[in-house]
């Protein structure tokens, strides 16, 4: 199919919603930056080198390489030179560009791997280091539909937000879906996280059945422990039809305990086990680690 | 590192690509007199196999209430000369067509040409967790249960209805959601059949019968547009073309759900002949 599907974020829904999947990639991101305010320095004095289209990687180009992910492929509160998708590229010596986007929820991920795909044209590969799944991207119509963290826009009916599902924690437990709702409804608190579960994993389906019959190789991981848990418990289900033979999990936690690699610690040390930005982002020894899977699964084919 | 404590993944019940056998033609509506005849697995579709043509799309595509030989996957087929699948499930949504023709090119091998035939983009697919959400028709939902969701959209000149002002647990998905969050996850699955139909080097013609789809999104997606489509669905009696005799359901499928007639099945027939060729 040739028909041009570019800029179709631009008016297919500015009336019903504001926010779809295909939308411009520097536009996209651009909200994000906004959004995060990465030029905080008293919170985060980490310089981040963008490129044209605003996004932390070289520019863009048709490349062997797309890296997938969220704020953790971004490589927030870590510099330049010790982000994942820099040390995958370098130790493979192919050429790369980086869609990681603060926030990105999979669906995201896949969404602008596709623009990215239609303009530029297809890697060799796909390294993709996925957020939870109980992280969503859905669109609020203010009046009716709200969420924790997301602010009404004073000009738009409609917004567009990540949603985290079954995510907040009291006292290290779940906390319960209410009893009553009050319009506009709080979508984070009264839809249960399998709904995230299951637009993540549509997602991920999407995504793995994509690069099959455009022949990209994928592999893929996760930084966060419940992804980790359910990948694992699909590897181990015979009857899973999920193709998951690009997949390897790693813990963020057994990184942590763990005391390898110490020769690079002292060019990293402030922000060798934590980043420096107030976000809690991982640091540059699991960059390492999932560099280094990365690297182990694309030789491996 | 602050290490986080997280729902415990949730144990065989992510998504999983297969052909959908729950019932296919499956109907709420009971006094409909049509004969379906199924194929093995269940789909009102010559057997599996490859195929030069799938259709997908959902209780339209199955054809309720309008004969085998009326219907516009046979249609599109006899016209093309192009042997085929017929994928259409009753209730479906944008998310299980997309499910459908990936678990059938992975089962059978691409065809040369999909033709999808939308339902409206406030139906969308999601997991439904008892305790907690339920929706119109799945109110007396198990324990954990994937479903497409219709939300509450706007019939031709109406007003969208808004959510109710206080909901109680389990939260009815139809009276907390707003039509948008049908919409973006519709619009995220069409996308998706695109760029997997593009990368496939598989001829995609998409259209919809539903008329606010229809509006929303003529022109874009390469969507084709059914002439007259408000008029037949609303009006079909008023519209005097292909005046040959087609029977008792030339207006309106026989079911009593309202479902398009052979007339309208013709149309779209012709509108994918023309859109694959």
């Amino acid at each position: 199919m040739e028909e041009d599907i570019s800029g179709l974020g631009e008016d297919l829904f500015r009336n019903k919603a504001t926010y779809i999947p295909t939308t411009e990639l520097d536009l996209y991101f651009a909200k994000y930056l906004a959004e995060m305010s990465l030029e905080d320095e008293e919170c985060d004095p980490t310089s981040y080198s963008l490129n044209s289209n605003l996004f932390r990687s070289p520019e863009f180009k048709k490349v062997d390489l797309i890296t997938l992910g969220c704020s953790q492929t971004f490589g927030q509160g870590v510099d330049d030179l010790a982000i994942w998708p820099k040390l995958l590229s370098d130790s493979l010596g192919m050429s790369y560009v980086n869609l990681g986007m603060p926030a990105a929820s999979v669906e995201d991920m896949v969404g602008s791997l596709f623009v990215y795909i239609r303009r530029y044209g297809k890697p060799k590969t796909v390294a993709a280091l996925l957020p939870g799944y109980a992280r969503i991207s859905l669109p609020l119509k203010y009046e009716e539909n709200s969420a924790t963290d997301a602010k009404p826009s004073p000009t738009e009916k409609v917004g567009y937000s990540h949603l985290y599902l079954g995510y907040r924690e009291v006292d290290g437990n779940r906390k319960d879906i209410p009893l009553y709702s009050k319009r506009p409804h709080k979508l984070d608190e009264l839809l249960s996280y399998e709904v995230a579960l299951h637009q993540s994993m549509f997602a991920l389906s999407v995504l793995i059945e994509y690069c099959k019959v455009a022949n990209i190789q994928l592999v893929f991981s996760s930084w966060n422990h419940g992804m980790n848990q359910l990948l694992e418990e699909k590897k181990n289900n015979p009857l899973t039809e999920l193709d998951l033979s690009g997949c390897k999990t790693l813990f963020l936690e057994d990184i942590a305990e763990s005391n390898c690699h110490t020769e690079r610690q002292n060019d990293h040390s402030d922000i060798w086990h934590e980043a420096r930005d107030c976000g809690h982002h991982m640091g540059a020894h699991a960059h390492i680690h999932y560099a280094e899977l990365f690297e182990e699964l694309i030789k491996n084919g | 590192m602050i290490k986080k404590i997280h729902p415990k993944a949730t144990e065989s019940i992510a998504l999983e690509f297969s052909l959908d056998i729950e019932s296919p033609t499956k109907s709420v509506f009971i006094e409909d007199p049509t004969h379906y005849n199924l194929n093995s697995k269940g789909f009102r579709s010559p057997e599996f196999g490859p195929r030069e043509l799938l259709t997908v799309g959902c209780s339209q595509t199955v054809g309720l209430g309008v004969d085998e030989e009326d219907i516009w996957p046979a249609l599109v087929s006899d016209l093309t000369g192009m042997s085929y699948a017929n994928l259409g499930i009753v209730g479906n949504s944008a998310q299980g067509m997309f499910e459908n023709v990936v678990a059938y090119v992975k089962a059978y091998g691409p065809p040369k040409v999909v033709c999808a035939l939308y339902p409206g983009m406030y139906r969308f697919k999601t997991m439904l967790r008892k305790d907690a959400n339920v929706a119109l028709y799945h109110d007396k939902a198990k324990g954990l249960e994937v479903k497409n969701v219709n939300l509450s959209f706007a019939s031709e000149g109406l007003e969208v209805e808004k959510s109710v002002e206080y909901a109680k647990r389990p939260f009815n998905l139809n009276d907390v959601l707003s039509y948008e969050v049908g919409l973006y996850q519709s619009l995220s699955a069409v996308n998706s059949l695109i760029e997997f139909c593009n990368v496939a080097d598989i001829k995609l013609v998409l259209s919809t019968w539903e008329p606010d789809a229809n509006e929303l999104l003529k022109g874009k997606y390469g969507f084709i547009e059914l002439e007259n489509l408000s008029k037949f669905f609303y009006t079909p009696t008023e519209v005097d073309c292909h005046v040959q005799k087609l029977g008792d359901t030339k207006h309106v499928g026989r079911d009593s759900s309202g479902h398009m007639g052979s007339h309208q099945h013709l149309h779209f027939a012709e509108l994918f002949v023309g859109g694959i060729k």
